[in-house]
């Protein structure tokens, strides 16, 4: 039993903290959108030093190396508060080297490796949220190519994005997730509308149109009618770098700093109070590590980084509530970093599965009870 | 060596054998009928097993192994002081730490004048302020029954010498407070989970409806990050870890709490059973409440935390 790192990975850890000095704040509280000419860089950054590709088996052009750099990694980006984890050089170039045929590889894997290529996951709708399979957005085969007509919604980042991760039926409705293709969409495809959904921390969200666009065959990843599988498998992949500790780790950090610059740390109740989000944060910091213990031994990690993805965002609610509960009006001031965080951690919660479809995993794979009704 | 949360396999024995002396030694009849007093014999095997000398140059293990046997204690929710008797062995020493580990004597930790154990107390750990002295009985006990059912009393004490209770000695008691309060959670959460997988109401089981299985979910949530803790703490105790004192009051902050929230929640998906006496739930929950409260509580933890984070 033990819970620390090797020196080889700690040695690595010093190197990336060392990188990302030039890199704190870049994306504070993930709002790429304001930011995304900087974020792009930061990726090619990353890219330079074969960063984003360090778990992608060797044969894909990655390092091969273990679980544990990623987490590493993605958990000290976070803690530098510099970007969210990328799509492109995750879930898409994992997918891709397992499920691409060769041509495919070569094609889309090199640039993403360097930074250059960068995605949107477009896979909800308007009546397809934590339920997936009621996917409705229509690919239908004309010779080589698949013509796309539909609608996705919520789709983060996809305003600067390239390419458009899509989920579409390719299949009868009633095949559910039986028959769902998964397509790389280019979104400059004439066709495809991109409009922002403002969201309360001053970002956006997307929804995007699809009119009769024109999608060539050798773009669908994976077999017709079988990215269903694929989904799970791609999820599976990213658990150990999905909501990484050092974000909440972070976020107290500043609370306490912030408590502390005006003068309320002497206050029983706010000492109260961030004695016990400090405990929260280190349950936080314990369920990141049962993630990566888990996929370190080869088990899926599913049910911890469902309890993961549970605690994390719900802790990070509860350090932007706090600090709002003790700091009396000066936290209301627009700009202040407590009344942004309190804004922007209620997307935490909802995005990249909501906590209920989370407590269901948990309920279902580790105490055996259906929580589906 | 990366990182790698399970227990070693000479760990997992240690647990093992705790958990088959529990089982034979200790269950769920003995437990219920022990409230009110603590069997002395039973008391001297637990200590047979080497458990309560972990930890110490005598002892067979380090604290790694005493979180591996308190994970089945509490599990089975074994009776007697044992985060007292864990920091007793840290702060007494030669032969009174041999009496201790070999379960002959009884340690009552507390502020006087009410005592945990008192009646049945060989030595007592008197809370003096910041300190820790070694103290003697002046005059009779008198008996206290308490939620937990465990025998305290109050007794006048006279304080002597104040004790070497260092960082190394509290971490060690907060930590085998940790690992015994998520075990005996975890076990009421799995025990409330297999009722609502059995337990059939509208014509189907209860573990089917979100209202039942969300709670057991969160809280299974929380006693995994609280069991993850414990054992982080116990690892930072055997390689010296500098953060070692903040470690262990975090397990012991958030393992209380977890297994408090998760008393209530399983107290509440038993429904009218969950308030019987001959319930489920009761001879869990009383023991829970009180390890989260006795002595001392948990504000020295919360202090060691507060410092760790700049604000002492």
């Amino acid at each position: 039993m033990n819970p620390t790192f090797s020196a080889e990975e700690e040695a690595f850890r010093a190197e990336v903290v060392s990188f990302l000095a030039d890199y704190r704040d870049l994306d504070a509280f993930f709002l790429q959108g304001h930011h995304w000419p900087r974020v792009k860089a930061f990726f090619a950054a990353l890219a330079e030093r074969g960063w984003l590709s360090l778990g992608w088996p060797v044969a894909a052009g990655g390092s091969g190396l273990p679980l544990s750099y990623e987490y590493i990694l993605w958990d000290e980006v976070a803690y530098a508060r510099a970007a969210r984890t990328p799509l492109a050089s995750g879930i898409v170039a994992k997918t891709i080297a397992r499920y691409g045929d060769a041509a495919q590889c070569l094609h889309w894997l090199p640039p993403i490796r360097r930074g250059e290529s960068h995605f949107s996951l477009a896979y909800s709708e308007p009546e397809a949220g934590s339920d997936l399979a009621a996917v409705r957005c229509r690919a239908e085969r004309r010779g080589g190519v698949y013509v796309v007509n539909g609608q996705k919604c919520w789709q983060s980042y996809a305003q600067d994005m390239d390419y458009l991760w899509t989920l579409v039926r390719t299949g009868a409705q009633q095949s559910r997730g039986r028959g769902l293709s998964l397509l790389i969409i280019d979104k400059r495809t004439p066709g495809v509308t991109v409009n922002p959904l403002p969201t309360l921390d001053g970002d956006q969200l997307n929804e995007v149109f699809f009119d009769e666009v024109s999608v060539p065959v050798d773009q669908r990843i994976g077999p017709e009618d079988g990215a269903w599988k694929i989904m799970a498998e791609a999820l599976a992949d990213e658990r150990h770098i999905q909501f990484p500790p050092g974000r909440v780790r972070r976020d107290l950090e500043e609370v306490i700093s912030w408590a502390r610059n005006r003068g309320l740390t002497g206050d029983p109740r706010v000492r109260a109070a961030l004695a016990d989000l400090a405990v929260r944060a280190a349950e936080v910091e314990a369920c990141g590590l049962r993630v990566l213990d888990a996929m370190l031994r080869g088990q899926s990690g599913a049910v911890e980084a469902a309890a993961n993805k549970v605690i994390h965002t719900v802790v990070c609610q509860e350090v932007a509530r706090a600090a709002l509960d003790f700091g009396g009006p000066a936290a209301l001031v627009a700009g202040e970093r407590v009344e942004l965080l309190w804004r922007q951690s209620l997307w935490e919660t909802i995005g990249g599965g909501t906590s209920e479809v989370m407590r269901g995993v948990v309920a279902r794979q580790s105490l055996g009870l259906g929580g589906r009704t | 060596m990366s990182l790698d949360l399970a227990f070693d396999d000479t760990q997992q024995a240690v647990a093992d054998a705790t958990a088959r002396f529990c089982a034979e030694r200790c269950p769920e009849a003995v437990v219920r009928e022990s409230a009110g007093t603590l069997s002395r014999a039973l008391w001297r095997e637990l200590a047979e097993l080497g458990v309560l000398a972990l930890a110490t140059p005598e002892g067979d293990g380090g604290a790694r192994e005493m979180v591996a046997a308190l994970e089945s204690l509490g599990a089975a929710v074994f009776p007697g002081p044992l985060p007292a008797t864990f920091l007793a062995a840290q702060v007494l020493d030669g032969d009174e730490r041999a009496c201790v580990a070999s379960g002959e004597w009884i340690v009552s930790l507390g502020a006087p004048p009410l005592m945990p154990f008192a009646p049945l107390a060989d030595c007592f750990l008197a809370l003096d302020g910041g300190k820790l002295r070694r103290a003697q009985p002046r005059g009779t006990v008198v008996a206290v029954d308490t939620l937990g059912g465990e025998p305290w009393g109050r007794v006048e004490l006279e304080l002597g010498a104040p004790l070497d209770a260092g960082t190394r000695a509290w971490a060690l008691h907060d930590t085998a407070l940790a690992a015994y309060a998520a075990a005996a959670g975890q076990a009421l959460v799995l025990a409330t989970a297999e009722h609502a997988r059995t337990r059939t109401q509208f014509g189907r089981a209860i573990g089917e409806f979100q209202a039942v299985a969300h709670p057991l979910a969160d809280a299974r949530i929380r006693l995994d990050a609280a069991t993850t803790l414990a054992r982080i703490a116990a690892h930072a105790w055997d390689t010296g870890a500098g953060d070692l004192r903040a470690r262990a009051a975090v397990a012991r902050l958030s393992a209380a709490r977890g297994a408090l929230a998760a008393a209530y929640t399983c107290h509440q998906l038993f429904g009218a059973l969950g308030i019987t006496l001959e319930g489920p739930v009761f001879h869990v929950s009383r023991r829970i409440r009180q390890l989260a409260s006795q002595p001392p509580g948990p504000e020295p933890a919360c202090d060691a935390l507060l410092s760790r984070l700049g604000l002492s």
